[in-house]
């Protein structure tokens, strides 16, 4: 259905004459393949980290050396969309590079500046994220066990390049290590069994289940994906990632055991079955 | 006589039972031999996993680079359905007359889970496609790339392998990543 649709578009942009691909128009494909990437079929990302975020419009292969109105990364072909590349590293308080967004004046070069890296951004720390489980510091052989961190997007002030300056760090996976010779990458912080309105021990996106008893030390490493800004100007990516350790959880597996009691243990602790 | 017989059964019997016969070196089964798993840590299995992509990746901007002619080409880098899922993409390229020009990379990769089984071994990873260098060309050479595209991709890719010698990882998935983009 994709494709039909795909080539009825195409037929369309061949009688009016339009050589641009029209990708927009374009469903988007659940599978992304490179060669759907090339022709702009691959879609339902999210563009940005923030939803002002711009295009640093440095050419990667020439830092520092911001490309010319006209000059697109394919060479100038007759259909280059017009260049937006600006380098506005530090923003005068007037003029096109302020706010980095709507109004700038895509055809004016400031200063050329190297690309900020993750380097750069080394005094700015994100705090680290806390990692929970539950049942708290033990889990049932067999049996689902959550995990889950407080994971938020964080803005750190601080001086970059000699100027005042906004990091901003986003989670954007979870890289947990079981500490049962299973480590598993997640996309999404997870949640408590309660916020995410199951019954205990259902299994969640984050949950894991342990195979033996024994005692397993776990690992959280959250990546943050970094975004810099000055003064008032809008966001703009550094490329990479940051892994942020977590505090480490130390809890024991066991198996579970189903007896009938007299009364509740916590009453008579001494009860046949307690 | 019947009666010796007899106490002799008995005392063989006994014997036997008690194990007391002289222990003869007997050659004893083997254990089954245990698969051992094809990648022996974590980041060796990232390697072969990066080293497929990397392969299938060029292949792949090869045959966009031809018009999406001869898509089997893919086959030795793909599963079965990923393949139907190429062919029907580089039938897009010919009936559109569209190829490519330029070369797509990926960065950022990093290990979401190894799953080794018995008898096959299953990699995910994530990581970015960047088509930023490839271009989409028309039939008279006309640069007809979108001016929308995204450029840099985050991707969720597995891999599989059944046991076999040399083992092939085979590109079993390739989806946007669910998450917030990385790239």
């Amino acid at each position: 259905m994709v494709r039909y649709q795909l080539l009825l578009t195409a037929a369309i942009s061949a009688s009016l004459a339009v050589t641009a691909i029209p990708a927009a128009s374009w469903s988007v494909l659940s599978n992304c393949l490179p060669s759907d990437a090339i022709i702009g079929l691959c879609g339902g990302v999210t563009a940005g980290l923030g939803d002002d975020d711009v295009t640093i419009g440095i050419d990667v292969n020439q830092p520092g050396s911001p490309r010319q109105p006209g000059e697109g990364i394919d060479g100038g072909g007759v259909n280059d969309p017009v260049p937006e590349d600006e380098v506005c590293i530090a923003p005068a308080p007037s003029g096109p590079c302020q706010g980095f967004g709507a109004g700038r004046d895509p055809f004016t070069i400031t200063s050329p500046v190297l690309p900020i890296t993750l380097s750069d951004i080394a005094n700015f720390r994100p705090s680290a994220d806390v990692a929970g489980m539950e049942p708290n510091g033990w889990m049932i052989v067999g049996l689902d066990t959550n995990f889950f961190a407080d994971s938020t997007r964080q803005v750190v002030d601080g001086v970059l390049l000699g100027q005042p300056a906004s990091v901003r760090f986003t989670p954007v996976a979870w890289r947990w290590n079981y500490g049962d010779g299973t480590s598993k990458t997640l996309s999404t912080p997870g949640a408590s069994w309660a916020a995410s309105g199951v019954a205990e021990f259902s299994p969640t996106s984050g949950s894991h289940i342990y195979r033996s008893p024994g005692t397993y030390v776990i690992d959280l490493s959250v990546l943050y994906a970094p975004e810099y800004r000055f003064g008032a100007g809008g966001w703009t990516p550094i490329s990479g990632t940051l892994a942020v350790p977590s505090n480490r959880l130390t809890a024991t597996a066991g198996n579970a055991t189903t007896v009938l009691v007299e009364r509740e243990c916590t009453v008579n602790p001494r009860g046949p079955g307690c | 006589m019947r009666t010796a017989s007899m106490v002799a059964t008995v005392a063989l019997a006994a014997v036997l039972l008690s194990g007391c016969l002289p222990q003869q070196p007997t050659a004893t089964t083997p254990p089954e031999p245990t698969a051992a798993p094809i990648f022996a840590t974590d980041e060796e299995a990232l390697a072969a996993a990066t080293a497929a992509y990397a392969a299938y990746l060029a292949m792949s901007d090869q045959i966009a680079a031809d018009g999406g002619a001869n898509p089997e080409r893919l086959e030795p880098f793909v599963t079965a359905d990923q393949q139907a899922n190429a062919a029907e993409s580089f039938a897009v390229y010919r009936k559109m007359g569209l190829r490519a020009e330029g070369t797509s990379t990926f960065d950022e990769v990093g290990l979401i889970q190894v799953d080794q089984g018995t008898d096959a071994v299953f990699i995910d990873l994530y990581l970015c496609l960047d088509v930023s260098k490839v271009r989409a060309l028309d039939e008279a050479g006309l640069v007809v790339t979108p001016d929308d595209r995204t450029d840099r991709l985050p991707l969720e890719i597995a891999f599989e392998a059944y046991f076999s010698m040399p083992i092939e990882l085979k590109l079993a998935r390739s989806e946007p990543w669910s998450g917030t983009n990385f790239c």
